[in-house]
């Protein structure tokens, strides 16, 4: 096999930049394409990863020299990588707040939906996105220290096998680029994709939203107190440990920053539209 | 007779009455509402839970019956959250 060493993908988000090189042209260019939109080097290089391949089907990611994993498919490569950068980024930020959420905007307004995985971050985030929202991340956002906007790491969305229905739903085609379906039926899906003035970098967050899917549930919505805001905020933020007072006073400027609530839902489009009205209100 | 203390090692955020108390050590978040937080701040390793009870009957006196269901309830709920101890 020819390999070839390119550059290296750079992915920045919260104060630090990763590195990605790979000897596999495949993987090069699925990063290429699924993180273009986080790929300023902005802060130093907190790690840097490595992604060779034995041959089509065995794959060995390595971090700073050292293997992290090894034997693994295409597939679980690209998953895994994904996963551990990700953490990379989140873990050692001691510049900003790291929050397990998505984040979009509509006009001038932020909205976050924090929870935590399963709660239907990116399957609201994919819909709003293609309902005229723009797109920050599905996944984790970063609020500076002393700052009062929100960033996001901003993937592709990333949608599990039983959130097909909305890229059946919204894309016309799938045999392109920015649209990589993995073989367990999840799907990675560049924003431009369903909104092609999706993407921004910031935004000042106006509504805070903890999301709940639950089969069969009727649209259920209650306001949240900003001590209640603040108690489940405490609970997705993923680098507390990094940060003076463990985030507590910034949590707590981001909690009065917002109006908050609890969304129990089953049906996304009526929760997405809720989600447009409660945003054009606030 | 039960003396409820609070655990040393909260930072306490107040938000509109109500709190929040976050144990870094011990990883751990408990909000209370203002009712709650109220009562918090009475169990200072003194008082007992009867005093408590008294002191807020005498400033809340049309509550009185709510207040003596609820004052032990609340310091119950509070120290099986690891708010508070009993000394």
């Amino acid at each position: 096999m020819k390999t070839v060493l390119i550059s290296g993908q750079l992915i920045h988000f919260a104060g630090g930049t990763v590195r990605i090189r790979s000897d596999h042209p495949g993987i090069s260019k699925t990063l290429e394409i699924h993180f273009k939109h986080c790929s300023t080097e902005n802060g130093p290089i907190v790690a840097n990863y490595l992604v060779t391949a034995v041959n089509d089907t065995d794959f060995t990611v390595s971090v700073d020299g050292s293997d992290l994993f090894s034997k693994i498919n295409y597939d679980k490569a690209l998953w895994l990588l994904m996963q551990d950068v990700i953490t990379s980024l989140n873990g050692l930020s001691t510049t900003d707040l790291v929050f397990h959420a998505a984040a979009l905007a509509l006009a001038n307004s932020g909205v976050i939906l924090c929870g935590q995985s399963g709660s239907g971050k990116s399957s609201l985030a994919a819909w709003l996105t293609a309902s005229g929202f723009q797109y920050l991340t599905d996944e984790v956002i970063a609020l500076p220290i002393d700052g009062d906007e929100i960033s996001g790491l901003c993937r592709s969305i990333v949608l599990k096998r039983g959130s097909a229905f909305i890229w059946q739903h919204w894309l016309q085609k799938k045999d392109v680029d920015g649209f990589l379906q993995f073989n367990e039926g999840s799907a990675w899906i560049e924003p431009a994709l369903f909104n092609t003035e999706a993407i921004r970098a910031a935004a000042k967050p106006r509504v805070l939203i903890f999301p709940r899917y639950l089969p069969e549930a009727e649209l259920h919505v209650e306001p949240l107190t900003p001590a209640d805001a603040l108690f489940r905020l405490l609970q997705c933020l993923v680098n507390a440990r990094n940060i003076p007072d463990h985030g507590m006073s910034a949590t707590t400027r981001l909690a009065r920053q917002v109006t908050a609530f609890s969304l129990t839902y089953s049906n996304i489009e009526s929760a997405a539209e809720w989600i447009k009205q409660t945003t054009l209100a606030g | 007779m039960l003396v409820p203390a609070p655990i040393e090692g909260f930072q306490i955020e107040t938000l509109d009455g109500e709190i929040v108390l976050l144990h870094p050590a011990r990883n751990l978040i408990i909000h209370s509402n203002q009712t709650g937080a109220l009562i918090w701040h009475l169990c200072d390793g003194i008082r007992t839970v009867d005093e408590i009870t008294e002191l807020l009957s005498a400033a809340y006196p049309d509550a009185r019956d709510e207040i003596q269901a609820d004052v032990p309830a609340v310091i119950q709920t509070l120290i099986s959250r690891g708010a508070l101890r009993s000394k």
